[in-house]
């Protein structure tokens, strides 16, 4: 078996170009928010998202992975959002697409977060059966992202059996967002070990990397800080244990990089190249 | 509980100013997605969030909005739905200032979907065409 590294990601929103300009030379594939590319939904894409990732990274893959598909809504998905994903796919063909296993959508209202879907063998098929579904449609490999929510839930199983049951019965590989991980435990949701030891981690194909805040005793899943040190620490832990990791993201809000000197994200970014390569696996 | 029903109060529960009592979690959140609309108002809509601000009335109105419960995803169009609105405010500079910034992102939508190559600056020839003038003629 050869020992290849996972590529490296950045997530880029449209919000900070010089960012993805000063980053690029890093990294090996840019991650797109699709939801940042348009003004207006049933639309055509604004070009000058584009525009922005060709001047920047035209060299490098391209993978979309937002929030507004909607798919744990139950009154159904946005099909909005997939016609936009259809747009961007013709326009520039990813490596693959993601989406979170959660709602950001009721009856119409998109609810100004994500929250997660409750735990339960009828939601779990439902959300088989649609992400089968969108691979089906898109042709393209599709991973499932478990998302961090501190609401209380109505479970009937643990985060981990939901995730590989989900991904077993859609055909769907999944993401592991190691921050979603650590506000969960620290929001009393689950225990991280656990959960890495109850996943099925063969279905991991990507590890997402961020940081967010605390308050009011919350920690929330927001991606507005570097990542902390603890996650750092998880990346190391659990990257060697999946063995079909190809891809490494680390995601900061738009907003935020601003804030962040400019020598400080390239010291991040090489950090992360450093440890995926130490760890990486993937044969 | 149903998926239907759990979302449904999980969203009553992130509303501002409904006669629920949400748990912590979802009181923490909901003045944060309050936070983060402001903010995002602020970028489309500045000129009438500005005056609100100074008025003390951002929050409140912005709380306003999301209790409609008809809230898109594209912040564009929710700026939009929100100088909408305002553009009837009893206060006639929140009016005004409500009026210029729901015009300028619509023009600014319909401009994106023009032919981008204009014969001259377009937000000088709609000035010149809204009192009169034909900006052909200059």
């Amino acid at each position: 078996m050869s020992v290849v590294s996972p590529a490296l990601g950045v997530s880029f929103d449209g919000r900070s170009t010089t960012v993805l300009e000063r980053l690029a030379p890093f990294v090996d594939v840019v991650e797109i928010a699709p939801d940042r590319f348009v003004t207006k939904y049933s639309d055509a894409v604004d070009d000058r998202m584009f525009a922005a990732v060709d001047e920047h990274a035209s060299h490098l893959d391209v993978t979309y992975h937002g929030v507004g598909l909607s798919m744990g809504t139950a009154s159904g998905w946005n099909e909005e959002y997939l016609e936009l994903l259809e747009g961007l796919c013709a326009q520039r063909p990813p490596r693959r697409h993601s989406e979170h296993l959660g709602f950001t959508f009721v009856d119409g209202h998109f609810l100004g977060t994500i929250a997660a879907v409750p735990a339960t063998l009828a939601v779990a098929d439902l959300m088989a059966e649609r992400a089968e579904a969108i691979y089906q449609r898109f042709g393209l490999d599709f991973l499932l992202e478990h998302v961090a929510s501190p609401f209380a839930r109505p479970d009937e199983m643990s985060a981990a059996s939901f995730l590989t049951y989900v991904a077993w019965n859609s055909g769907c590989g999944l993401v592991l967002d190691l921050h979603n991980l650590e506000c969960d435990e620290d929001n009393g949701k689950l225990r991280v070990d656990e959960f890495l030891d109850e996943l099925d981690l063969t279905l991991v194909k990507e590890i997402h990397v961020s940081g967010g805040l605390w308050r009011d005793g919350y920690h929330l899943d927001v991606h507005a800080q570097l990542p902390a040190a603890s996650t750092l620490a998880l990346l190391d832990q659990a990257l060697p244990r999946c063995p079909n990791v190809d891809l490494v993201v680390f995601e900061m809000v738009g907003c935020a990089l601003d804030a962040v000197a400019r020598d400080e994200l390239v010291a991040t970014v090489q950090d992360l190249r450093g440890r995926i390569e130490v760890s990486g696996v993937v044969g | 509980m149903s998926l239907a029903e759990y979302q449904r109060a999980l969203l009553t529960a992130l509303l501002p100013g409904d006669d629920v009592d949400p748990d912590a979690a979802a009181a923490v959140v909901r003045d944060a997605i309050v936070e983060w609309a402001e903010y995002e108002l602020t970028l489309v809509c500045p000129i009438v969030t500005g005056l609100l601000s100074f008025d003390e009335r951002l929050t409140s109105e912005v709380q306003a909005q999301l209790r409609r419960r008809d809230r898109p995803m594209s912040i564009h169009t929710w700026g939009v739905q929100f100088a909408s609105r305002l553009s009837s405010d009893p206060d006639p500079w929140i009016s005004w200032a409500a009026q210029v910034d729901a015009a300028t992102l619509v023009a600014a939508e319909s401009r994106r979907h023009a032919d981008p190559v204009c014969p001259g600056d377009p937000m000088r020839a709609m000035l010149l065409i809204a009192s009169g003038t034909d900006p052909r003629s200059g």
